[in-house]
């Protein structure tokens, strides 16, 4: 029998702690507890029949560090230990000699690394790590598997991928610090997002707290999921006594705060730290009498990252409508189509803060591009975009091997842009949606094409939300896009496009979502027509719109709706934005500046502006010859001379970047791959400290080099593809540790082997120039100054 | 906990001796930011100490190092602690890493030096206890605080510190592979405590051989500490 037939038919008891009991059976601080599954399996059956005994339907295996990365040091091999570990489960589930089913969960705890970016470890090993404790429990005979104590999102998301293969029941669970946020970002909302599209069969809190700190954050949870709800607190807060830790809230008032939870809604309630079989015994007695309380259906359509949840409206739960910026997409942008064509991810990472800092809150991803291989341009857009934004993502692709790339890596719940009514679109998509997760966009087109009447759409819509439906994917993960068709070529585009939102709300109960611009395709000022478009849109109820955060129509006709129409408390957003508008006039010394002297001072703004006004009357090349060479190099020999320090030299760096950018907007682009001067940098493999590496960057970019940047932790092979596929003159390797100095030498030593023609230069803290030609280096570089002099040296040459 | 940089610190750390209004600013701008994102978590443990000749054994583990065995002389008890600002940090300098690199460098500096200055008040709260003999029942002194890769204390025992402390599920702390923390903005140490008032070596550049290094600490007269 599974426990799934027993869920929501009473509350469940699940066990308490099993790391301190075995600490107090002489288990030694920092030892794998794993060990003794092998060691001293009769204290390990003990623990659990204990647990059994006194209340528990389910316990753990003593398994929770048992992953390869984790128990590395172990004398013992992961089958061994796991098997161990569900027989001494199972063993006392038969000793215990209930009438009730007794389960056996096989324990799940985290890898004790962080996962890229943050720390070393890949999000694939860190799926293996997962399965190889999940295959082997299965093997074993668990009855399910329980995912605990969980303090990252992205390697949760890896843990359940992972369980999820077995087939077996998974139960997941968070641990929460005092803000109920999880130890890497992430609240309540991001984990119900995550989990119940994950398809996890309970889900919950454990650790962190007592069961009284938890209280608020247990509310939030039952409050957004419809998935069984498990609350396994601590036995308060930790207080060294005597040198032990002991817990503060005694055996009764455990119980009844978890009475509590159950009267709340409940259905899954144990222990965690500090918390003993007199803990469960107490629980089981006050809540033997509680009727479960079944979730009611939830209906909110959340996306989150791996920090922040977005609340997108929809009929049953209206709310603010959400901005999605479109402008990660290489369609008509010339310069973000070479940067792709290039493997140069900078323009879409700047890109993509721009937006957030326009005010969009969902960004739109799309990579598509005939010449390049789209499945891994997006899983590395979506990495590296992650990287510095923490919006929620809307993976946009037509092909579903992209699609899934990008699903698999990202760290939350996508938007996933798109599905059709088309047979083969939903059978591409729609098993993507059910096993990564993620909220889909429902085109209103099909085999026949796009319907001209709204009722032709709904149609397409009510085929698509009830295919979905048959996939398990709830209706409130769908919004329907009716499709805004430019005016140009059907005068009633608009008309049809806005009943159709209101006729798909009214009638199939989803948010609605459409792609702005369209609107106003092949007429002047577009931005007008987009701006009223969406107001209109916006009056008839659409959920969100995808569109240009730097228009200004789009932003007056959004910020509008939302101070007529009760969305924008005290109208903070519409009096900050439109409060005090009128154009200040540059103050007197600003008006003596020149570009020069703006690039000296490090005035990003001046600079820009000034640019743009010498524009008007001089040549884009003139001006970068005349005004920031000369610029760069006054800031450049002032900090060589110690004159000037580096923030000095930066920020002057920031402003000629600024201007350059207006001017390379006039260039355009052909001129600038004549003289493209590639050089290649790298953070070495093992090393996550690049802040020297990006200061180097974004200094030889300033002297027009160009830098493919591979970012850190790079592999030696890594660094000798890329120097050969771009004809590299120069490799720039940076570390900062003596422990991955070794990996900057077999880096250096792989591309003297491969053969590659270009000069090696290396910098970090613990290098010098002796070390430096010690480990076969050309140059050792004191500072990013030198850097670029090195640079100017070999590429003169 | 309050995230308390020490600017003139963040300032040395940027190697900056006479700093501009401009570089003020920003380095203020970096401040408030990093207020905003930081969320400082400690962990430590107390326990008793044997010191040995070039071995330090506690909790049932042994420290092999001459240098922490030296540092720890004397000592009857000693607190392991880690402190992390959190992966906020850390996202926060890789998104202006992108996007302004001046900002992104101060961020660096004035985290490194909150830090320190958090890593320094916890010192001075676990001293005011030690004096009163709340950490082992008598009154205590502490020796300055000593982390993985000072002296010849190998950094590869970040992992049995975390280990010890539970780090990774408590506060989120890990080490990489390379045994870089990770986040990256955070520290491990070991703090002895001594029954008899210890003579603080005043800061770890005393302690590393690297004489060269461009943010080594000197006295009032330029010569190395």
């Amino acid at each position: 029998m599974s426990i799934l037939d027993h869920l929501g038919k009473r509350v469940l008891i699940l066990d308490g702690a099993t790391g301190t009991l075995l600490q107090k059976r002489g288990l030694l601080p920092g030892k794998h507890p794993e060990d003794w599954n092998v060691e001293r399996p009769e204290d390990i059956r003990a623990v659990h029949q204990a647990y059994f005994e006194a209340g528990s339907d389910v316990v753990l295996t003593n398994t929770f560090g048992a992953n390869p990365v984790k128990l590395s040091g172990s004398r013992y091999a992961l089958e061994r230990v796991v098997s161990a570990a569900v027989e001494h489960a199972k063993e006392a589930a038969v000793r215990a000699k209930a009438s009730r089913p007794l389960f056996v969960a096989l324990d799940v705890g985290p890898t004790g690394k962080l996962l890229r970016p943050l720390g070393d470890l890949g999000f694939d090993e860190a799926v293996a790590a997962f399965s190889a404790l999940c295959t082997a429990g299965a093997k074993a005979g668990a009855d399910l598997i329980f995912i605990e104590t969980m303090g990252d999102l992205y390697e949760l998301k890896a843990a359940v991928l992972a369980a999820k293969e077995t087939g077996l029941p998974v139960f997941a669970t968070v641990a929460p610090d005092s803000s109920g946020r999880l130890l890497t970002g992430g609240d309540a909302a991001c984990v119900v997002a995550l989990l119940s599209s994950l398809r996890v069969d309970a889900l919950g809190f454990n650790c962190g707290m007592g069961p009284a700190q938890m209280r608020p954050f247990v509310s939030d949870l039952l409050g957004l999921s419809d998935v069984p709800v498990i609350v396994k607190p601590n036995a308060g807060l930790p207080k060294a006594q005597n040198g032990e830790t002991a817990y503060d809230v005694g055996v009764s008032d455990f119980a009844l705060e978890l009475a509590g939870f159950a009267r709340q809604g409940a259905l899954l309630l144990g222990g965690c730290c500090g918390t003993t079989s007199e803990h469960i015994r107490a629980l089981w007695e006050a809540v033997r009498g509680i009727p479960p309380k079944p979730a009611e259906k939830k209906q909110h359509t959340l996306v989150c990252s791996y920090d922040r949840a977005v609340f997108i409206p929809n009929p049953h739960t209206g709310g603010a409508p959400v901005f999605i910026g479109e402008r990660i997409n290489p369609t008509g942008k010339p310069r973000l189509k070479a940067a792709l064509q290039d493997g140069d991810y900078g323009l879409l990472m700047t890109e993509a803060v721009a937006q957030q800092e326009q005010g969009a809150k969902i960004l739109d991803v799309n990579v598509g591009l005939p010449v390049i291989d789209e499945p891994a341009a997006l899983q590395k857009a979506v990495e590296l975009i992650q990287s510095v934004t923490d919006l929620p993502l809307q993976l946009d692709s037509a092909n579903p091997e992209a699609l899934e790339r990008a699903m698999r890596v990202y760290n939350g719940k996508p938007l996933v842009n798109s599905v059709s009514g088309k047979q083969s679109s939903m059978r591409a998509v729609f098993p993507l949606i059910q096993k990564y997760g993620g909220a889909v966009i429902a085109l209103t087109l099909d085999e026949d094409g796009i319907p001209g009447t709204p009722e032709g759409r709904l149609a397409i819509a009510r085929k698509i939300v009830q295919t979905a439906e048959r996939y398990g994917i709830h209706r409130r993960d769908i919004l329907v896009d009716p499709l805004a068709l430019a005016v140009s070529a059907d005068p009633s585009a608009a008309k049809v496009a806005l009943a159709t939102i209101e006729l798909v709300q009214r009638e199939l109960g989803v948010g609605t979502v459409i792609g702005l611009s369209n609107i106003s395709f092949g007429l002047p000022a577009r931005d007008v027509l987009n701006g009223a478009f969406l107001s209109a849109a916006l009056s008839q109820g659409l959920s969100a719109f995808i569109a240009n955060p730097s228009s200004e129509a789009v932003q007056r006709a959004y910020c509008a709706h939302m101070a007529l129409f009760d969305l924008d408390a005290s109208f903070e957003q519409f009096i900050a934005r439109f409060a005090n508008t009128k154009a200040q006039a540059p103050p007197a010394a600003a008006r003596d500046l020149t570009l020069q002297k703006a690039v000296e001072r490090g005035l990003a703004e001046d600079a820009a502006r000034l640019a743009a006004e010498l524009l008007q009357a001089r040549q884009p090349m003139d001006i970068i010859d005349g005004e920031l060479i000369p610029a760069l190099n006054a800031v450049g020999k002032g900090f060589e001379s110690g004159a000037l320090f580096l923030p000095q030299l930066l920020m002057s760096a920031g402003a000629a970047k600024a201007a350059f950018e207006v001017l390379r907007a006039a260039i355009g682009d052909a001129s600038e791959k004549s003289a493209k001067k590639p050089v290649v940098l790298a953070t070495v493999k093992g090393d996550i400290h690049d802040i020297g590496k990006n200061i180097v960057k974004a200094l030889l970019q300033n002297y027009g080099f160009f830098v493919v940047d591979l970012g850190k932790d790079v592999p030696p092979e890594d660094v000798v593809k890329a120097a050969r596929e771009h004809n590299a003159r120069l490799v720039g390797l940076s570390a900062l540790m003596t422990t991955t100095v070794p990996a900057m030498e077999e880096t250096i030593k792989m591309i003297r082997a491969a053969g590659i023609p270009c000069r090696v230069v290396v910098g970090g803290a613990v290098l010098n120039g002796d070390c430096a030609r010690a480990i076969g280096a050309d140059c050792y570089a004191k500072d990013a100054m030198a850097t670029v002099r090195f640079a100017q040296e070999v590429f003169a040459k | 906990m309050t995230v308390r940089p020490d600017l003139p610190e963040a300032l040395r750390y940027l190697g900056v001796s006479a700093p501009d209004d401009a570089t003020l600013r920003l380095v203020e701008k970096a401040e408030g930011l990093l207020r905003r994102h930081a969320e400082p978590r400690f962990v430590h443990r107390l326990c008793d100490v044997l010191v040995r000749a070039g071995r330090v054994e506690l909790l049932g583990r042994a420290f092999e190092s001459e240098s922490l065995s030296a540092h720890l002389f004397g000592c009857t008890h000693a607190v392991l602690f880690a402190m992390t600002l959190g992966a906020g940090v850390d996202r926060l300098i890789a998104r202006y890493a992108q996007t302004d690199i001046a900002l992104a460098a101060a961020l660096q500096a004035v985290a490194a030096a909150a830090v320190e200055a958090a890593c320094d008040d916890y010192c001075r709260r676990l001293a005011e206890q030690a004096q009163r003999g709340e950490l082992t029942g008598h009154a205590g002194y502490l020796t300055a605080r000593f982390s993985p890769g000072y002296g010849d204390l190998p950094l590869h025992c970040q992992k049995d510190v975390l280990e010890l402390l539970n780090a990774p599920v408590r506060i989120g702390l890990t080490a990489t592979g390379s045994f870089m923390l990770a986040p990256g903005k955070s520290v491990t140490a070991f703090v002895g405590i001594s029954p008899v008032p210890v003579q603080n070596c005043c800061c770890a550049c005393q302690l590393c051989g690297k004489k060269d290094c461009a943010f080594r600490k000197t006295d009032s007269n330029g010569a190395n500490l």
